[in-house]
């Protein structure tokens, strides 16, 4: 990479910066590790030593499969807990997302809101070396301040490394077996991810103690000259450098992926629930050399003018123009090592549901890019949604199978989504397995926005979550019921998918004043859910939710958006000042208004219970949908409604995102933090994967709040998961007991 | 009052001491108020108990923190939408809203739970009156900070 002498001073400083502020700390204790076994003679399946978990998703190719079957369908009732790793003494966290990896005898993982990165010894539990960085304002403004989802690991020989990126977007190589980080690495083991993207670093400050408030309001500045820090109200410029607050935030919440001696990142952006500003910085994805931590290649998400792309945003794409901003590489990542490609999973435009500020299909928004590790070019791309106005990013790594289709042996690639469908390519050349047609969906009829006119429906597989709302999916179990059900669908706008937000104040032609939205902003899947694989059968799980609420949008005064989410921003640092005499309006949902409960009669929803969310398995050799299970179970419906007086009502499926992997005999899952059926303990399942017949179940100390991984350690199958969110966050490893 | 015929510990004389003045207090604090109107009960006069809190604590680390820090929930963004309204009004809002990616989704016990900790954040006292999970029987209690204020919060400085 071409660095400039004013980059590279940049770089210096920026990390001189982190490290004169507050230093790096970690602590090591080697001793308490046996040495390392002489380097594996082991054949590589995936990327991953078979039993061991080296990748966010098990593997390269994110299977989330093991081969190991120690712990199976006879036994897994009686597995025990074998330690409970404390996350929350490192500090706070929001709900607890990591995906510990296990190599060459450690277990990994990330802690706290600081992102602290550990090794732990996966017998005991002991804690085996930590690491963390003070990185100042660039944490405290930063908009992923959580712990992330894990850790990459890369090793050649007797070196190890693992790879960790931190809120404030810095990127560290840490020596496995010490925590210390590599001299060779970037400076002092460091890069500063916020370098390197062709925009210069200022020094910052803040006006105020606090984190950023969704999704842009409170921000950091750009310091004034010889502007101190004030250490009692924690205000002013702290030494820290980074990108120009006003021209947007940047960061990373998932880890790495490393493909050969490439480290490939993406970054992620601030929420864009009810953004102040119509600029924020765009997406994009890098690689690094895994040794001296050189920047060897940038592939912009947001393409520049001249780029492929760029022509897909009507009013201009640079850094600045307004509506640019986002489409962020926020989600774990997936690469097949052999074709040397790297698959990014990619999110959303600016701004969730309102796109009239950047008009055009948005590419690489939506979409899932294939990219070159060794030279960062665009090997294939499909966008899944044009021009996004649902909160449709492409929320998790995608998996990759070899299956045999029509007789012929395929290399595919499959994308769960939020918006319900799983999209299958070839992953060589990204052509779809089975056909994908443009298709007419419905118009927006919000001023400003111009919708796009076809959206790509997969005609294979069925989708895993409702789609839309329609007149056949309404109940129906009396005409009374049916009328009723169709009387309260028709008060928002109706379709099969992709429904366009409606204004709240119902001034548009058609007067409705809101929208269906199924799936929602959540999916669907999204990252907190995803699917599995069986490699050996061609079998894919996918764990996903469905349900129905609404979608509206109206005018916050005090943001330069011309429509947002109900809600509004006056009063936030950042935010634009409100017309004279503007008082909030009522937030009371007027008679009807409300997301949730809009679409229930009595409590019941209007909507057929259906065999979608949960879990669904697809025969991938056919494209057929082999069964499905609900998330935990079934949730029995009642209503004192007069109108269901003597019908029998069916359960509905429980909420939530299942965490899903297989083994070599089993399909594993928890529930997800929203997940299971009220009132039941919390367990972990074990399922038949060619039936999803439950075969197994065991009480664990709090629901799964990611997915889970399992590996052999001495001899012993483990499986371990995070659990527990704020000062309670922990890592729970079960294992079957001594005999 | 309800809060007076809970039962009384019967052990510790200093307890049955303390009960029983706080009792004749929480008697007194409404009579004060009722000479004001109907709905004078405010969320200053311990609408919720403290154990509420606690669990409203967890559910918000788990489903709400990841938008909503404390700061997007107290000082001006909470004096400015909230101060003065009737806290139904917050409920209801809450519960056909949030969580914004799956609105509804939580059970109502589990909304009244996450208020009381919104409460609570904004330094309004947890009381010994349970806040019910309704959002019309919340209409009689009026949103209203304490007095010496809450400080905290990114509230815009000029």
């Amino acid at each position: 990479m071409a660095t400039s002498t004013r980059s590279r001073q940049n770089i210096a400083s920026a990390v001189m910066g982190v490290l004169s502020l507050a230093g790096v700390i970690w602590w090591h204790a080697q001793a308490l590790v046996a040495a390392p076994p002489a380097p594996e003679a082991v054949v590589l399946e995936r990327g991953n030593v078979p039993g061991e978990w080296r990748y966010w998703g098990g593997d390269a190719w994110s299977s989330r499969y093991s081969p190991l079957d120690q712990i199976n369908a006879r036994n897994f009732d009686s597995l025990e807990t074998a330690w409970q790793w404390n996350a929350g003494a490192f500090g706070k966290d929001e709900y607890y997302r990591t995906t510990p990896l296990y190599a060459n005898g450690r277990l990994f993982t990330v802690a706290s809101t600081r992102r602290v990165a550990t090794a732990i010894d996966p017998e005991t539990g002991e804690t085996l070396w930590m690491w963390r960085l003070d990185e100042g304002i660039r944490w405290q403004k930063a908009p992923r301040q959580f712990a992330g989802r894990g850790v990459a690991y890369w090793n050649e020989g007797n070196e190890e490394r693992v790879i960790v990126v931190t809120p404030g977007f810095h990127m560290a190589s840490l020596d496995a077996k010490t925590g210390v980080p590599d001299p060779k690495f970037g400076k002092n083991g460091i890069v500063d991810l916020q370098d390197g993207l062709g925009l210069p670093l200022v020094p910052l400050a803040v006006d105020d103690s606090g984190p950023l408030i969704i999704s842009d309001a409170a921000p950091a500045r750009k310091a004034k000259p010889g502007e101190t820090w004030d250490p009692v109200r924690k205000i002013g410029a702290d030494g820290t450098i980074g990108i120009d607050p006003s021209l947007g935030q940047i960061a990373n919440s998932s880890p790495a992926i490393i493909v050969g001696d490439v480290i490939v990142v993406g970054s992620s952006s601030i929420h864009g629930y009810y953004p102040i500003r119509v600029r924020n910085l765009p997406g994009h994805v890098r690689g690094f050399d895994v040794k001296t931590g050189k920047q060897l290649w940038k592939f912009n998400l947001v393409p520049e003018p001249g780029e492929f792309g760029a022509d897909t945003w009507k009013n201009g794409s640079k850094v600045g123009d307004e509506g640019v901003g986002k489409n962020d590489a926020w989600a774990t990542l997936s690469a097949d090592p052999e074709l040397g490609l790297v698959y990014i999973p990619v999110g959303m435009p600016l701004m969730d549901e309102y796109g009239g500020h950047r008009p055009g299909d948005n590419l690489f928004g939506n979409s899932l890019v294939a990219i070159d590790v060794k030279t960062g070019k665009r090997k294939w791309h499909f966008q899944m949604v044009h021009h996004d106005i649902w909160d449709y990013d492409t929320p998790i790594a995608p998996n990759l199978m070899d299956v045999t289709i029509d007789g012929r042996a395929r290399k595919i690639i499959a994308q769960p989504t939020k918006q319900g469908w799983l999209y299958v390519f070839d992953r060589a050349t990204g052509v779809p397995i089975w056909p994908i047609e443009e298709k007419p969906v419905l118009k927006s009829e919000v001023p400003g926005e111009v919708s796009a006119p076809t959206q790509p429906i997969p005609s294979k597989p069925v989708p895993y979550a409702q789609q839309g709302l329609e007149e056949e999916d309404l109940i129906d179990y009396t005409p009374a019921i049916k009328d009723s059900a169709l009387k309260l669908a028709r008060r928002c706008r109706m379709g099969p998918y992709f429904i366009p937000a409606s204004l709240s104040d119902g001034s548009t032609p058609s007067g409705l004043r809101c929208s269906w939205y199924a799936p929602g902003a959540a999916g669907g899947v999204n990252i907190d859910g995803g699917a599995s694989v069986d490699p050996e059968t061609g079998m894919l799980y996918v764990a996903s939710q469905s349900g129905l609420s609404t979608i509206s949008l109206q005018k916050d005064p005090c943001s330069e958006f011309r429509y947002s989410s109900p809600r509004d921003n006056c009063g936030l640092i950042g935010a634009l000042d409100p017309p004279p005499g503007y008082k909030p309006p009522s937030e009371r949902p007027g008679g009807f208004a409300g997301r949730g409960g809009a679409s229930q009669i009595g409590g019941v929803s209007i909507l057929k219970p259906r065999e979608l969310g949960g879990v669904t398995a697809y025969n991938m050799n056919t494209g057929e949908k082999a069964w499905w299970i609900p998330n935990g179970g079934f949730i029995p419906t009642t209503s004192r409604d007069p109108l269901f007086a003597g019908v029998t009502l069916p359960a509905r499926s429980s909420a939530g995102q299942a965490q899903v992997i297989t083994t070599k005999t089993l399909m594993i899952y928890g529930t997800g933090r929203s997940g299971g059926v009220p009132g039941q303990p919390p367990q972990l399942f074990a399922v038949d994967k060619a039936t999803g017949k439950q075969v197994g179940a065991v009480g664990i100390p709090s629901k799964t709040t990611a997915v889970p991984m399992t590996f052999m350690h001495k001899g012993k199958q483990y499986i371990v998961f995070a659990t527990g969110s704020g000062s309670n966050a922990t890592l729970v490893s079960l294992r079957l007991p001594a005999k | 009052m309800i809060v007076c015929s809970a039962k009384l510990p019967q052990n510790q004389l200093w307890r049955r001491l303390a009960f029983v003045v706080a009792c004749a207090v929480t008697a007194l604090v409404p009579l004060s108020v009722h000479a004001q109107g109907p709905a004078a009960r405010t969320t200053v006069d311990g609408v919720y108990t403290s154990l509420q809190a606690t669990k409203g604590a967890d559910i918000y680390a788990m489903l709400c923190q990841s938008c909503h820090s404390a700061e997007s929930h107290t000082g001006a963004p909470f004096r400015n939408k909230w101060v003065g309204k009737p806290l139904g009004e917050l409920f209801a809002y809450i519960s056909s809203e949030m969580p914004k990616t799956e609105p509804g989704s939580l059970s109502a016990d589990e909304y009244a739970v996450v208020l009381a900790y919104i409460l609570k954040m904004n330094g309004m006292p947890a009381g010994r009156r349970t806040l019910v999970a309704d959002a019309s029987a919340l209409d009689s209690i009026r949103i209203d900070l304490p007095k010496k204020g809450v400080t905290g919060g990114s509230t815009r400085q000029r």
